[in-house]
């Protein structure tokens, strides 16, 4: 689009359009730039963050330039724009094309992947042990977090899926102790076995669908797949999600991940491992086996519900800080499943901004957590306290951290656990009624941690506690600036996903009308009805 | 009588007349002498390569076999497979241009077993005569054992090559087997012949198959050969070690492709679960065993034949997009299996030992970062050519109907990438003090940079390389 713009000034014909490559293959440059770069003095190590923040920045200002522009008409989200499609591997049994897209389902996810990545470098700002490798691994995983998003070729979307793998264990095995290295196990087997699932998937897919073709856009909407391959090619991508997002019953590998790495790295597994797990369920289990999500919905509903009890609990339960994170990750995957097996596009749309508001929220708890463990060397919850005094910065990022990820109005949390919870209502009220209480059991978990940290008695360690600056504070205030963006400017972003969505519940009620059917009067649930209508 | 035919054999002839002359060349003295024998050796393959250029215009054509002269056969899928054996020949001279030392005085030897082995190859894969593709892949086992054997005096490196020799003769005889067994079911050992008269997969078609496919397997290191491959590894010089693996891979994945997918294509029943299976269980024993590999050398070699025994697994289905598959998996492999064990003659000068590599990032970030690069693409992460050619692999093993295939190999990915990825923590741990890692020669610099090259381009340009094997799989399957 960019691209398009600058030479449309100049008066000649239009080029190709390459701002998607840019946007996911920016990382890629950087990282590659950095493993030439020398990081034995200060200075270089200095190069090295400034070259790493340079590239999560290209990434940042075109996906930031070209949505903005995108929302200006909201029926743009049912198109797959801006995109590009060349052809990449042609005439094997799956042939796979170069094909980037971007529409209302990904567009916005895409855009806060880059959120992430740019956060991500800052908070790793004063890594100076093998900078080269920390900053390098994590914009080499964010191409794969990125590509998954921008990918519309299954193929190519499977190739994004298994790149970060190999880097996101890396850095968690980085952390060092028998601890990471047996987290980073854990996490490399439950991944990995996600690939396989998702490949089995995907050749299920290209093959039986009677079309050689992996593209979502020829997959989605001209071929119908028997109800048996649906049903195995939606199990699968499901079976992959659970892994790859850490769901019940594969929690413990994220869980530990979270627990065991640094905060930076902890906020790429959870955020990674959540956006594409949740954006390969919309996309390609909704999207591309719909009857298979009509034949499975009841078990979906069934994971939901255990993964948003078992991560609530679980976070009530649990005493060490970092773990507490890990489970409030599971509890809100449960909640994204749940909006997602509404079947509806108010639903699958509340679900899609309930996973942009995990990936903004969660880290900036555990960028809070990563501060207040390090600094204070307390690792469980009864060891602090009074940490507000003397960190009032940390506990006012806390506090808006959980804030979004509960709902409370003005942030990102409550237009997506709104449409999560009216979207899914008609279809699973008591499913609605589980996810709500799920949620109030999670913010008591995350206020009696706020409290047991921030207020009371000071602990023995809290004169160690710094309170957040510099890099680590500019981190912050990104999370929190897109939080409240994301929270006040919902109606400029939901209907341009509702737009997204509505294709994927229109295919569901295409393939699966009896289902489907009696959402379709709870659409008039949706707090932006009237917008979505324009389109 | 025309001598024509004689112009056809010009490709094997230029490669026989290098291994004499490159045997000459290092009868002189001097210090220059491993880089001359180098040089003849490159310029044999070069030539050859040029010399094959006659055929390729012929070879456009639509009516396929273009150039016959009784089991000669140069079709699109002979210059393929002639042009990956020879562009791995070369890498593999380059390869081992630091191998001085550990070759002297059998430069001149090394070389031209090197082109004999290339040849044996060349002819396996150039022809449709059964007693023709024993009689290549009989050079080819030899010239594999005599390479291992280069170090006569140590008693250890001796009696691995005595053993691979035994191995290796076992193999081939089981080939020829197969083909008695042919012989004796279809009257002929044309390909074509006994593609037209085998129609019924009874036990004689299974036992031939059977046998044929553990021939020309012994060269790939499959199945029951894989302990072989490991054992004769250790004792042998790296530089025969990559020629072996590399250039015997290639042989053998050759001679296999032409002789299921055109003798046996009528019978499927007959070969294609063995294929499968073998194929599926070399690539997971191979992974496994990988897990518990304590020297980067052994996980190398385990890590090549896990991808060779992959790439058995497309010739299942019975298509030219089965048959395109395995040869991209066979222009993957060499670049796989040349880089790999270069980058074990490289690194490895410090030592190949886990403990010996723990901390290289630290001491040596630029091979380290080519050696995970190089363990990356063995282990099919993305976005490397492994990955790509692994995708397309499991697709046709899966359109062929066996998913099961699928599940196995991706058990073994998994495995092999537990594996890969220990190893790269290993690198990675910081603050371990060694040995750097010393420039190689430019011969060997030239050697990665080639093999590097096309790992790290056969993901992102695999359509035209797709393009190249699919053209080359077409003539197998015509007039079935």
């Amino acid at each position: 689009m960019i691209g398009a713009q600058l030479v449309a000034l100049a008066g000649s014909a239009a080029p190709p359009d390459i701002t998607l490559s840019i946007i996911v293959f920016a990382p890629l440059l950087g990282a590659g730039l950095i493993a030439f770069l020398p990081a034995d003095t200060d200075l270089q190590r200095f190069r090295v963050r400034v070259t790493a923040l340079g590239a999560a920045l290209v990434s940042f200002l075109f996906a930031g330039f070209d949505l903005f522009g995108e929302l200006a008409n909201v029926g743009q989200g049912g198109l797959p724009q801006p995109e590009e499609h060349v052809g990449w591997i042609p005439g094997l049994p799956v042939p796979v094309s170069y094909h980037l897209a971007g529409d209302g389902v990904s567009f916005p996810l895409l855009f806060v992947a880059t959120i992430l990545l740019l956060v991500l470098v800052l908070a790793s700002w004063r890594v100076r042990d093998r900078s080269r490798i920390h900053f390098g691994l994590i914009l080499f995983s964010g191409v794969g977090l990125l590509g998954v998003l921008a990918a519309y070729d299954l193929g190519l979307l499977l190739l994004f899926f298994v790149w970060p793998v190999a880097p996101v264990v890396l850095l968690v095995r980085q952390g060092g102790g028998p601890r990471a290295a047996a987290a980073a196990r854990r996490l490399l087997v439950s991944w990995l076995l996600s690939c396989g699932c998702l490949l089995a998937a995907v050749l299920l897919l290209g093959l039986r669908a009677g079309h050689p073709s992996l593209d979502l856009a020829t997959l989605t909407t001209v071929l119908t797949l028997p109800r048996g391959v649906s049903t195995g090619v939606f199990a699968l991508v499901v079976a992959a999600c659970i892994l790859r997002m850490g769901l019940v019953p594969a929690h413990l590998p994220v869980v530990d991940a979270a627990a065991g790495s640094s905060p930076a790295v902890a906020m790429l597994t959870v955020g990674s491992g959540l956006l594409t797990g949740g954006y390969t369920l919309a996309r390609v289990a909704l999207d591309g086996a719909p009857r298979g999500a009509d034949h499975l919905a009841a078990p979906l509903l069934g994971l939901a519900v255990i993964t948003m009890l078992w991560g609530a609990f679980g976070a009530y339960a649990v005493q060490e800080l970092r773990r507490l994170t890990g489970y409030v990750v599971i509890c809100l995957g449960g909640l994204v499943v749940l909006g997602l097996v509404g079947y509806s596009e108010t639903s699958i749309a509340g679900a899609l901004y309930l996973l942009l508001t995990a990936t903004l929220g969660v880290p900036l708890l555990l960028l809070v957590v990563g501060a207040v463990t390090e600094r204070t060397r307390a690792r469980r919850l009864g060891e602090l306290g009074g940490c507000a005094e003397v960190a009032p910065r940390l506990s006012l990022l806390w506090a808006i951290g959980a804030a979004g990820v509960l709902g409370i109005p003005l942030l990102a949390g409550f237009p997506a656990l709104l449409q999560v919870f009216s979207g899914t209502f008609p279809a699973h009220r008591y499913g609605v009624a589980v996810g709500c209480l799920a949620l109030v059991v999670l913010g008591a978990a995350l206020f009696r941690a706020g409290s047991r940290i921030f207020l009371g008695p000071p602990g023995e360690d809290v004169e160690r506690l710094r309170d957040a600056q510099g890099s680590e504070l500019y981190a912050g205030a990104i999370l929190v600036a897109f939080l409240l963006l994301f929270g006040l400017g919902s109606g400029r972003f939901l209907p341009y996903m509702v737009n997204g969505t509505d294709l994927i519940s229109g295919r569901l009620a295409a393939e699966a009308p009896a289902m489907v059917a009696p959402l379709i009067g709870a659409a008039g649930l949706s707090l932006l009805d009237g917008q979505g209508g324009a389109r | 009588m025309s001598l024509a035919f004689l112009a056809d054999l010009g490709p094997e002839a230029v490669l026989v007349l290098g291994a004499a002359a490159a045997l000459a060349v290092s009868r002189r003295r001097g210090d220059r002498i491993a880089w001359e024998v180098t040089a003849v050796g490159i310029a044999a393959c070069c030539l050859t390569f040029a010399d094959s250029l006659l055929f390729w215009h012929a070879s456009l054509g639509p009516a396929v076999p273009d150039i016959e002269h009784g089991s000669l056969l140069v079709d699109r899928y002979a210059l393929f497979v002639e042009a990956v054996i020879l562009a791995a020949a070369v890498a593999v001279l380059l390869l081992s241009g630091d191998s001085t030392e550990q070759l002297r005085p059998l430069q001149g030897e090394f070389t031209a077993l090197v082109l004999l082995l290339a040849l044996g190859g060349l002819v396996a894969a150039a022809s449709q005569d059964l007693v023709t593709i024993g009689v290549g892949l009989t050079l080819a086992a030899t010239a594999s054992a005599l390479l291992l054997g280069l170090r006569k005096r140590e008693g250890a490196a001796a009696q691995a090559a005595v053993q691979s020799f035994c191995l290796l003769a076992g193999a081939v005889a089981l080939f020829l087997a197969g083909v008695v067994v042919l012989y004796g079911l279809t009257g002929t050992t044309q390909l074509t012949g006994i593609a037209a008269r085998l129609t019924r997969p009874d036990t004689a078609a299974v036992l031939a198959a059977a046998l044929l496919i553990l021939g020309a397997g012994g060269l790939l290191g499959l199945g029951p050969f894989l302990g072989w491959r490991r054992r004769s590894a250790d004792p042998a010089p790296l530089a025969a070690v990559l020629a072996v693996t590399t250039l015997g891979g290639l042989a053998g994945l050759g001679a296999l492709v032409r002789v299921l997918d055109t003798g046996f294509a009528r019978v499927p029943l007959a070969w294609t679960v063995l294929v499968a299976a073998l194929g599926a269980a070399t690539a997971l024993g191979a992974a496994l065993l990988a897990l518990r590999a304590s020297r980067l050398r052994q996980l190398v070699l385990l890590l090549v034949a896990g991808d060779a025994g992959l790439a058995l697994t497309a010739l299942p289905a019975l298509h030219h997009h089965g048959a395109a598959a395995t040869l991209l998996a066979t222009l993957v492999f060499a670049p796989l299996a040349a880089g790999g064990l270069g980058m074990v003659g490289w690194v490895g000068a410090v030592g190949d030992r886990r403990e010996d590599l723990r901390g290289l990032w630290g001491r040596a970030p630029g091979p380290c970062v080519a050696l995970v690069v190089v363990l990356a693409a063995l282990a099919g992460l993305p976005p490397l050519a492994g990955f790509i050619s692994w995708f397309q692999l499991l697709g046709a093993a899966m359109a062929a109907g066996f998913g099961w295939v699928t599940w196995v190999a991706v058990l073994a990915a998994t495995v092999a990438a537990v594996a890969v990825l220990r190893w790269v923590a290993v690198l990675l741990d910081p603050d371990v003090e060694g040995p750097t890692v010393a420039w190689p020669g430019p011969l060997v610099v030239a050697g990665l940079g080639l093999t590097g090259l096309a790992l790290l381009l056969g993901g992102p340009v695999a359509g035209p390389l797709v393009g190249l094997a699919a053209r080359a799989a077409r003539p197998i399957f015509l007039g079935f």
